[in-house]
């Protein structure tokens, strides 16, 4: 299995000082690496980005439980902060929000009735004055939280952290046991569908009840000091384990993502490669060991193109003793750069025919093909994802083809946003992979672009296979919803 | 990348564990030691003048913080003030900046020399270093280079640089014109054996190259097409070298040629040439332009407007156009590729922009045309205007339906009057004129400096106040580069400089080497002696200036003997104490005489050089004899020597009266002597009896 364990160095040296400095200065220093591009793959983005808000979370000074607002804040902040200073990596927007997800689920685990939450309080504080004074808003409509079942989603959007932090101090008050949690959470997950509507009138009405005792005499419980401290309870220990445990996931999600390979990879198919990302490089490893099958590579020129070769000679257990089979057609393109016999040894090791072709031949060979696999960069709510350049014409000529595009990612690039405007999360990169720079009238006289970035828009994907499994792009707002919950915060 | 953070002591020990090795350190020059951005420089130092919108320092540093730097020294002369308190506001002083910025103000320093002597004395430097000015632009990581040098350093123990060479077409936009220099590498092209200036593109004289590079080196590689950044991964060895060398002001006509053509150093530099990544360097108009537009196209990604590297909201749309965030732009504007426009700005109905730079908060008025012009903040165009490639410096104000010639400079604050024409070699400023400054009024034109540029330049000479450094001799280019110095920024179409613009070589050119070596020595001598430096240094320096003059052992005889008599005639109060400052001067400078006197001819070319600057000097005989004693004591001089010497003034050629009078001072002396010599030859029965026996 080839799984790059090994940090590029800008990486590997954040990591390892992100501890020994004040977190605020830990940002900056990621920051810069960001805009220096010294970090730049999503998975590392999302790996420097989870390790900050670890650090971030572990320094703030909001512990208790009944501070959740005031860190929910600070981290909606700082990822507000991160987002604008690199505004096309989507994926840090992705592990803030997540991030952001643990803390409401820990606040609401220690007792919080989150549907409520989202339903009543949230949907009241909102609409009435949204950042006002919470405490005299509470106080003053008691009876208000009869939210209608389905408006839960729309409004939740920013009352949400206001009252958790309302209901956890309220909490103190209202014991609430942990089978009636339970089902809150359930419905909480439920919410924005339709068809739950019965049950989120349930909640509701039980809301109601819930409220409506606890609410008169519980205007001094909102000060700290009346709280009882057994109540309100450290969560920092729980978050913290939860972004460790985000941070495992990115670990794992190679090999998660690799164990769908075997019922989308079938014997002698020829599947179409598009990109070198390490989990497309797992899952196609992964195929191999059961399957046999042909990889047509396209080299994906000039920006990634070293990379995709890189993929095919990266070292491989397997590589040892089996000898080169086959020699494309498309592969003398580059073959003054790396040797056919090298390009070939990791996939054909294992006895997958590799057939590396230029990005031009790929009409050409559309028509032999059983199927298109592509990496992403993000994946969007709406289907539609961005992923390297020249992904856009391969799934369109598939499309044409009836060929199915399937994407390997992991669940973590898949952002809440919606693309009103795709161009602007689009990386234009340097000018001089395309021409070089030493050459005077060229770069006096043409206008050079390069943008590194494609966008596929949803009708072109057929599946997306992630670590917690396969959606096709229409369903894929149910994913959002799973890994986001119903609060998206705006970060942008 | 640099572990970051690394100001507390505290805090450094920490990191110290993980990483052993010394910090990487960096010295910035941040001051260009010439006045090619005039009249934009009278306000603030070049360094921070906007780049595409953004102060070309923080380029710099970031291309540092790219190749892992822990600790950088910044030099800075011109404005010091400012660039001090632009770095202490920066993001480069917070806790968070992967190294330390110590700005370092020196009055003295004029030249990279300098910068390189300040360093010797202040010992902040321990291990190899990199040394950039402060307008470099590039993407490309150092530390592979790094890596390089010190797997180098191994191998060979005289390494003492590594030059970073960015390999270009020759008629780049971004090669600064009238800057060549011809780079002679070893077969690998790794290692510099020569290094070239040329003064001109064109040049017709022959370029001649030492004899001795041929024979070593049967094959090299001779080359032109280098853009060079002074970009260099420099020895702590080298700034003693500079010490040693005091009148070494330029990093590579100086030291890199100084150091190649003397074989006495037996120092190696090394040359990095990258074939891939950006790198330029803003030396002059031109080259500020070209690379504005650079970073414009994306040639330096990731150092692009959209990477708000100075806490900026840029975002970039389809044809390399970059807009901040509350940009108000009138329905009927047109922005066309290429073009970078800073919050805050708003552009009126019918105006064009195209490839222009425009900072934050100006106003453009109606129908106006801006094709590639460079505005900086708070600018106002009136209605109705055209301007092209012309830079156009914070708060000036520009009438309606004026025209800017492409090349123009309208410095800070300037205000220029309703419907004006304004050529392209005009340089306005507020500047020179500034008691009389008044309000700036829309319907005034503020006239100051309409000289042309050669005109401007002459008119700045005596004062310097403001000056980045003063004249003669301190250039980090001399004279001769001046012909870039205001090279319009936009004439890199032309191939070809106009004709008038190259008089500054004929004249220099035409200086006959001998003289200006003459001139070198007598004065660095001079100076030295005045200075009593050490004697070593002296060689050192002399030999330096022969070997890039090349100049002949007799020239350094003349120089060295015209500067010690300047040096002691003065000391001379009477004929007691003669010979006691002779003899210690003497007695001093005897490792200098060593090495300059050979045969017997040599000695009596040298006494007649003392003769003849003895000419016409009070006591002008005693001290001829007094010298003559000395050296003979001393044994630079023997019998033979002497008498050559002697006979020779009674030769046929002969001698003025003047000369003469100074000879028979020493007449006492060399009787004494012929005495000796006979004795000597009787005694010895020597075969190699001379003709100078038949003078007696």
């Amino acid at each position: 299995m080839v799984v790059a364990d090994e940090y590029p160095p800008a990486l590997a040296k954040f990591l390892r000082v992100v501890n020994t400095v004040k977190a605020d200065d830990a940002t900056e220093i990621l920051i810069g690496l960001l805009k220096r591009r010294e970090i730049n793959s999503s998975r590392n983005v999302a790996k420097a980005v989870a390790k900050l808000l670890l650090r971030f979370v572990s320094q703030n000074r909001h512990t208790k439980l009944s501070e959740s607002a005031g860190l929910i804040k600070d981290v909606r902040e700082l990822g507000r902060y991160l987002v604008a200073a690199q505004p096309r990596e989507l994926v840090i927007g992705n592990i803030v929000r997540r991030v952001l997800g643990v803390i409401r689920e820990e606040s609401h685990e220690s007792g919080v009735l989150p549907g409520f939450a989202d339903l009543t309080l949230g949907g009241r504080l909102s609409r009435a004055s949204s950042v006002g004074d919470e405490s005299a808003d509470f106080g003053s409509n008691p009876g208000s939280g009869t939210a209608t079942p389905h408006s839960g989603r729309p409004f939740s959007r920013d009352g949400g952290e206001e009252d958790i932090d309302a209901m956890s101090r309220r909490k103190s008050k209202a014991y609430i046991p942990p089978n009636l949690r339970n089902l809150t959470r359930q419905g909480s997950i439920a919410l924005p569908n339709p068809s739950y509507g019965e049950n989120n009138l349930q909640h509701a009405l039980f809301s109601l009840l819930m409220n409506s005792a606890p609410l008169p005499n519980d205007s001094p419980g909102l000060k700290p000091e009346s709280r009882e401290p057994f109540e309100d309870k450290d969560i920092r220990g729980d978050v913290i384990e939860g972004i460790r445990e985000l941070m495992d996931e990115l670990e794992m999600v190679d090999e998660q993502v690799a164990a769908h390979s075997e019922t989308h990879i079938h014997a002698n198919e020829i599947v179409m490669v598009l990109g070198s990302s390490v989990t497309l490089q797992a899952f196609l490893m992964r195929a191999a060991i059961k399957r046999k099958f042909t990889v047509v590579m396209i080299e994906t020129y000039p920006n990634d193109y070293l990379e995709t070769q890189e993929v095919l000679k990266a070292p491989s257990k397997f590589t040892t003793t089996i000898p080169v089979k086959q020699s494309g057609k498309g592969s003398s393109a580059k073959d003054e750069l790396v040797t056919t016999a090298e390009l070939k040894a990791t996939l054909t090791s294992i006895g997958v025919e590799t057939i590396l072709i230029p990005d031009s031949a790929v009409p050409a060979v559309m028509s032999r093909v059983n199927k298109v696999l592509m990496g992403s960069h993000v994946i969007l709510r709406n289907g539609s994802m961005i992923t390297i350049a020249g992904a856009k014409t391969v799934a369109r000529c598939a499309q044409e083809h009836s060929i199915p595009v399937v994407v390997v990612s992991g669940v973590y690039k898949l952002s809440p946003r919606y693309p009103f405007d795709p161009d602007s999360m689009l990386e234009t990169g340097e000018s001089s992979t395309i021409v070089g720079w030493e050459d005077g009238e060229m770069v006096g006289g043409a206008e050079i672009f390069n943008p590194t970035m494609d966008f596929v828009p949803g009708e072109l994907v057929d599946h997306y296979i992630t670590n917690v499994g396969g959606y096709t792009p229409q369903n894929l707002y149910k994913l959002v919803e799973e890994q986001y919950g119903t609060v998206i915060d705006n970060l942008e | 990348m640099a572990p970051p953070s690394k100001r507390g002591s505290a805090k450094k020990s920490g990191l110290l564990e993980e990483a052993p090795e010394s910090l990487l350190q960096a010295v910035i020059i941040a001051d260009s030691f010439n006045r090619r951005f005039r009249p934009l420089t009278l306000e603030k130092p070049r360094c921070l003048l906007p780049l595409a919108n953004t102060p070309i320092i923080e380029y710099t540093l970031e291309f540092l913080a790219l190749g892992g730097v822990e600790e950088v020294f910044l030099y800075c002369h011109a404005h010091h003030d400012m660039i001090t308190e632009y770095i202490k506001e920066s993001k480069w002083s917070r806790e968070s900046s992967p190294f330390t910025v110590n700005v370092v103000y020196s009055p003295s320093i004029m030249s990279v020399g300098d910068v390189m002597r300040e360093l010797d004395q202040s010992r902040l430097i321990k291990e190899d270093f990199i040394l950039v000015s402060g307008d470099i632009v590039s993407n490309v990581s150092l530390q592979g280079i790094l890596k390089e040098h010190k797997a180098r350093k191994l191998v060979d123990k005289n390494c003492i640089m590594t030059s970073v060479l960015r390999e270009i077409s020759p008629g780049h936009r971004s090669r600064p014109r009238g800057e060549n220099a011809l780079v002679v590498l070893d077969q690998n092209r790794q290692r510099i054996l020569h290094y070239e200036y040329l003064k001109q593109s064109d040049s017709e004289s022959a370029l001649v190259l030492p004899r001795e590079l041929g024979k070593a080196n049967p094959t090299m590689s001779l080359q032109e097409n280098f853009l060079d950044c002074c970009i260099d991964i420099v020895s702590f060895e080298v700034p003693p070298l500079f010490t040693e060398n005091f009148d070494w002001q330029h990093s590579r006509k100086d030291f890199l040629h100084g150091i190649l053509m003397d074989e006495l150093y037996g120092k190696t530099v090394y040359a990095h040439i990258l074939k891939s990544g950006y790198a330029g360097r803003i030396q002059s108009l031109q080259t500020y332009d070209a690379i504005s537009q650079d970073i414009t196209h994306k040639w330096t990604y990731p150092f692009c407007p959209d990477t708000n590297l100075n806490q900026q909201t840029y975002k970039y749309t389809r044809g390399h156009i970059y807009k901040e965030a509350k940009v108000i732009l009138a329905q009927s504007a047109v922005i066309k590729d290429n073009s970078t426009i800073g919050a805050g700005t708003s552009v009126g109905d019918r105006t064009i922009i195209a490839g222009a730079t425009i900072g934050r908060n100006c106003m453009i008025g109606k129908n106006v045309q801006l094709f590639s012009a460079t505005l900086w903040d708070n600018v106002v165009i009136g209605d109705n205007c055209s301007i092209s490639k012309c830079i156009i410096a914070n708060d000036a104000l520009i009438g309606d339906g004026c025209t800017i010639e492409p090349g123009a400079i309208i410095s800070f604050g300037v205000t220029v009057e309703k419907g004006a024409y304004i050529p392209g070699t005009a340089r306005y400023t507020k500047i020179s004129t500034a008691k009389e400054r008044e309000p700036g009024k829309f319907t005034k034109i503020v006239h100051l400096k309409t000289k042309t540029l050669n005109e401007y330049e002459d008119s700045e000479d005596d004062e310097d106040e403001q000056a980045e450094t003063s004249r003669g001799g301190l250039y980090l280019y001399d004279d001769d580069g001046s012909e870039s110095d205001y090279s319009d920024i936009s004439d890199f179409d032309d191939e070809e400089l106009p004709g008038k613009k190259k008089k500054g070589h004929a004249r220099t050119s035409s200086e006959s080497e001998a003289d200006s070596f003459f001139r070198e020595a007598y004065n660095s001598l001079l100076g030295a002696l005045k200075q009593s430096h050490s004697v070593d240094i002296m060689i050192l320096e002399l030999n330096g200036l022969r070997m890039s003059a090349n100049a002949e052992f007799s020239e350094v005889r003349r120089a060295t003997t015209a500067a010690v008599i300047s040096y002691i005639l003065p000391k001379i109060s009477s004929n007691e104490n003669t010979s006691k400052v002779i003899d210690a001067t003497i007695e001093k400078l005897l490792p200098l005489f060593n090495r300059m006197i050979f045969e017997v001819s040599d000695q009596a070319e040298l006494l007649r050089f003392i003769q003849k600057e003895l000419v016409g000097k009070e006591r002008g005989g005693i001290i001829m004899q007094a010298i003559g004693m000395k050296l003979y004591n001393e044994d630079l001089c023997d019998d033979e020597g002497i008498l050559a010497w002697w006979n020779e003034g009674n030769g046929p050629q002969g001698e003025t009266p003047e000369m003469t009078k100074v000879r028979e001072g020493t007449r006492a002396f060399v009787k004494w002597i012929e005495e000796q010599e006979e004795e000597g030859s009787e005694e010895e029965d020597s075969e190699d009896e001379e003709d100078d026996e038949d003078d007696e």
